[in-house]
């Protein structure tokens, strides 16, 4: 890794965090594959792309964390909506608990490294 | 799509790959319906086919960093062993079929009989060496293309072998010559159950046929537009089994193109 080259890592995190980041959007309300895309997109670091949320989808889906169901669009044809099941809500519950501990922990790493960078 | 399906069938397992294909299809069914530019962002933000792939096999890695990025999936076998390969398995299947034909229908000449039999004693290593580089060049799910590739080439040279001797093939002639001294020498000839036309048809298609649906298949086989031999079933299924492949039964796919009826 080039040093100050932080892409590469931020793209493998995003890879880790960005299934629980669509359960917890679907824990508001189902939405449709393009529409998560939609709103992944608001966050820059979360940006991604169709390519990348159908296999993750299906594999949710497989997973049993979400389900399907067609309803009817105003804007064309129908459209396949995907909400969390209560194995995706314990998921997200547990992963929440964990991702607290993950952030204080590389949070005091990185803040006791600038620390001593400065001396 | 279709690139989409053989990909996807090649690398995922089945359910995966119906899901993927099914998902993307769907997708393209609800939003691809607008003019080419809007077709043109669709594609691109679904990306290609390897990497749908490569992403549902959860291993893709940024397309905005291709630096790091690592193909996972073999692309599509490089031509040249697979036509080498096929080509040695089809020369020497054809030759192994001419030279047992050439044997049964006992040709007259010495010359098309060394030929014939030169054909024979290259064909074994020439398929040999076809199923050598097959092993050597394929993924692990394109092998299973090849065995079945391999046993219907295969097939037709057992059929050549098991033949049936059909009655009134080989020319029987006796002969001699009658007379004595200060007679006239009668030379004669009797020949019969000669090989007339019907002999020679019967026993060239028996052999040729399998061999010509065994080349078709083949080729249609690495051909985008087939589907692979786990969605094979149905009106096909007799082809196949004239062609020494084992037919398989088929799940459900969404579209079924080739008739393959939902399991039981």
């Amino acid at each position: 890794m080039e040093p100050g080259d932080a892409k590469a890592p931020l793209t493998q995190l995003r890879r880790g965090v960005i299934e629980f980041c669509v359960l917890s959007l679907l824990e508001q309300e189902p939405m449709y594959a393009v529409d998560l895309v939609r709103r992944l997109a608001e966050v820059d670091a979360l940006t991604t792309t169709e390519g990348t949320i159908y296999p993750l989808l299906s594999r949710l889906r497989r997973d049993g964390a979400v389900t399907t169901e067609w309803q009817e669009s105003v804007s064309g044809p129908p459209r396949r909506y995907y909400s969390i099941t209560s194995a995706g809500q314990n998921a997200i519950e547990g992963f929440r608990g964990e991702w607290v501990l993950f952030v204080e922990g590389v949070d005091q790493f990185l803040r006791s490294g600038g620390r001593r960078a400065e001396h | 799509m279709a690139e989409l399906t053989r990909k996807a069938h090649d690398q995922l397992p089945p359910d995966q790959a119906r899901e993927l294909v099914a998902d993307i299809d769907e997708h393209l069914a609800t939003f691809g319906r607008g003019d080419d530019a809007d077709l043109d962002e669709i594609f691109r933000r679904l990306g290609t086919p390897d990497d749908l792939v490569l992403e549902a096999l959860g291993a893709r890695e940024s397309a905005q960093n291709p630096d790091s990025r690592t193909s996972r999936i073999r692309n599509a076998r490089t031509i040249t062993p697979e036509v080498v390969a096929l080509s040695l398995l089809y020369l020497g299947a054809a030759g192994a079929d001419y030279g047992s034909v050439a044997i049964y229908l006992r040709f007259g000449s010495t010359p098309t009989l060394f030929i014939a039999g030169l054909l024979g004693l290259l064909a074994l290593p020439m398929i040999v060496a076809g199923s050598v580089l097959i092993w050597l060049s394929s993924t692990p799910k394109q092998v299973e293309k090849w065995v079945a590739v391999t046993s219907a080439i295969l097939f037709p040279l057992v059929l050549a072998f098991v033949a049936p001797k059909l009655p009134g093939r080989f020319e029987s002639c006796y002969g001699g010559s009658s007379g004595g001294p200060g007679q006239p020498t009668i030379s004669y000839n009797f020949c019969r159950n000669g090989p007339n036309w019907v002999t020679h048809t019967v026993e060239w298609t028996w052999v040729l046929l399998p061999l010509a649906l065994a080349v078709a298949l083949g080729a249609l086989e690495f051909s985008d537009d087939w589907p692979p031999r786990s969605h094979r079933r149905g009106r096909f299924a007799p082809l196949w089994g004239v062609a020494g492949v084992p037919v398989r039964s088929c799940p459900s796919p969404p579209r079924a193109r080739w008739g393959c009826r939902p399991a039981r």
